[in-house]
């Protein structure tokens, strides 16, 4: 009985520990932390300083380099401040945004994913970046062109890009050597890709150790896929010269995609590794995938951990068509339209901050996306990364040499998150052995019927 | 414990366990695992600690309820 007793007031005192130590945190925290909980959104002055919040979805190394970032912009100045909290994926971010959105609680700036463009165009939260550019007379033309398009519609710049990343191949120069290719000259159609795949494949009785090809089952490698050709997703210029109203993919340029992983599939030769991007990462760097594509954002990190030396290759396309180029992928600030205008002022501020070449190097650097003004490729410290990881070049050109067209500039539609999930389901039944025309149609039947509902939804 | 706190809270001081793994993850590029199984580590000590300790009164209360 004794013990006992002795036991539940150690187990009391060491409850009691952990209440107090969770609870204290010094005393400067409690108070931050208080006003963090209370709302932070709260964009008030402090000291003369405008204070303006930030919503954004870099985790990782991504949301170390960018809080760095915005330090050094508040120490930069005195008349602003940034406040950047992460809020989750972009999926999440952007949940909460509808709570808010539009209200003076909004955050100053969002970053919102590329797909969610259309949406937040026609949502009322924010105001287009294009108004503080035409009343500072800011210079965009000194921006990566094939960036601002995406963004841009009607001539309007709507937001400011940020985090912007395209696909790239990269392969397996190792594999390629064995397999008796040249490690230098990576396949570029998709008629190469596949005999290149069936060399690159190493069977092991029944067993395939090595897949010559993989693609990740993203909705976003499909219609990079189908851009590069200069098929559209949608029509009315991929919802560009109107509001799109019906698939477009699966035209001949989409069902090409189809018909050649399918070949590929039923081939053997080609590796099926889900749809997370860690999976068919670890795929390829253990060497159960020779070929693959990722984002160029992705790029450096593999290439450092790789066992074996990586290869950084242009998008395939078909032989029937010609080259087009990428659409850019990744995310870009919007600003709140409820805000008042010192704290608009200050995220406008704070945009142009971010695209100093200084501030671009810094970020391309750190996570491997693009920088937004060219002029920052010309920073010593992108020059040595690049002397590092030469790779990092090329996803860069991949982007410069894109001809702009409606196909390249992407697609604009407000259900595109949904439209996706209909690709990806599409993929899986073609892998499982659905006709690649059959499953095509399907997600275009699909994403036909969203359009349609949103459409209607909107009107009310 | 994840999507509720993440929705209702701003700040990092206050947030819960979970969201801070999620943000050791990244998104597009790829993630440093060695940080990520780091981070899991720390989280779990507690519980363990608090597992070990108990461990005893745990299946005493478990085997005294079990028995008819």
């Amino acid at each position: 009985m004794i013990k006992k007793t002795k036991w539940m007031a150690l187990l009391t005192a060491l409850f009691a520990a952990l209440f107090l130590a969770a609870c204290s945190g010094g005393d400067a925290e409690e108070t931050k932390a208080k006003e963090g909980g209370k709302s932070s959104t709260d964009n008030k002055k402090s000291g003369g300083r405008t204070e303006a919040v930030f919503w954004h979805a870099m985790s990782g190394s991504g949301q170390e380099s960018l809080d760095a970032i915005v330090k050094q912009f508040n120490e930069s100045q005195d008349q602003y401040t940034i406040k950047a909290e992460y809020q989750g994926t972009y999926e999440e971010a952007l949940t909460k945004l509808k709570s808010v959105g539009g209200t003076d609680n909004a955050p100053a700036i969002i970053q919102t994913f590329e797909v969610g463009t259309k949406y937040m165009i026609d949502s009322g939260f924010i105001e287009p970046v294009q108004s503080f550019i035409d009343k500072d007379k800011y210079d965009t033309s000194k921006l990566e062109k094939n960036i601002l398009n995406y963004y841009t519609l009607d001539n309007k710049l709507y937001s400011m890009p940020f985090n912007s990343s395209t696909p790239v191949m990269l392969y397996n120069k190792d594999a390629f050597k064995e397999a008796g290719l040249d490690p230098e000259k990576a396949p570029e159609t998709f008629k190469e890709i596949k005999e290149a795949a069936e060399k690159l494949t190493k069977k092991k009785g029944k067993n395939t150790e090595r897949y010559g090809f993989s693609l990740l089952n993203y909705g976003w490698f499909f219609e990079e896929l189908v851009a590069t050709q200069g098929g559209l997703y949608v029509n009315n210029d991929n919802g560009r010269a109107g509001d799109a109203t019906e698939a477009a993919f699966n035209g001949e340029e989409g069902l090409r995609v189809f018909k050649w992983i399918d070949e590929m599939n039923k081939a053997g030769t080609y590796g099926n590794f889900g749809s997370n991007w860690d999976d068919i990462r670890a795929a390829f760097q253990s060497g159960k995938t020779a070929m693959y594509l990722d984002s160029s954002a992705g790029v450096t990190t593999t290439v450092e951990t790789a066992p074996f030396d990586v290869g950084v290759a242009y998008i395939p396309y078909s032989e029937e068509a010609e080259r087009n180029g990428v659409v850019i992928g990744g995310a870009s600030l919007w600003m709140s339209k409820g805000n008042d205008d010192e704290k608009k002022k200050a995220a406008w501020e704070f945009m142009k901050y971010l695209q100093t070449p200084e501030i671009q190097a810094k970020w391309h650097v750190d996570t491997g996306y693009f920088a937004i003004n060219p002029a920052a490729y010309e920073e010593d410290l992108v020059k040595k990364k690049w002397e590092e990881i030469p790779q990092l070049k090329v996803t860069v050109d991949q982007l410069q040499s894109t001809k702009s067209s409606p196909a390249t500039q992407g697609a604009l539609i407000t259900v595109f998150p949904e439209s996706r999930q209909q690709v990806v389901t599409s993929m899986e039944n073609l892998l499982q052995g659905t006709d690649p025309k059959e499953a095509l149609d399907r997600a275009a039947k699909e994403t036909d019927r969203i359009m349609e509902q949103s459409a209607r939804a909107n009107k009310k | 414990m994840y999507l509720w706190p993440l929705l209702t809270t701003n700040n990092d001081a206050v947030r819960t366990a979970q969201i801070g793994l999620k943000q050791l993850r990244t998104q597009e590029a790829a993630t440093e695992w060695g940080v990520v199984m780091a981070g899991v580590v720390v989280v779990l000590l507690p519980t363990l600690i608090l597992l070990f300790l108990g461990q005893k009164q745990l299946q005493k209360g478990l085997s005294d309820g079990a028995l008819k």
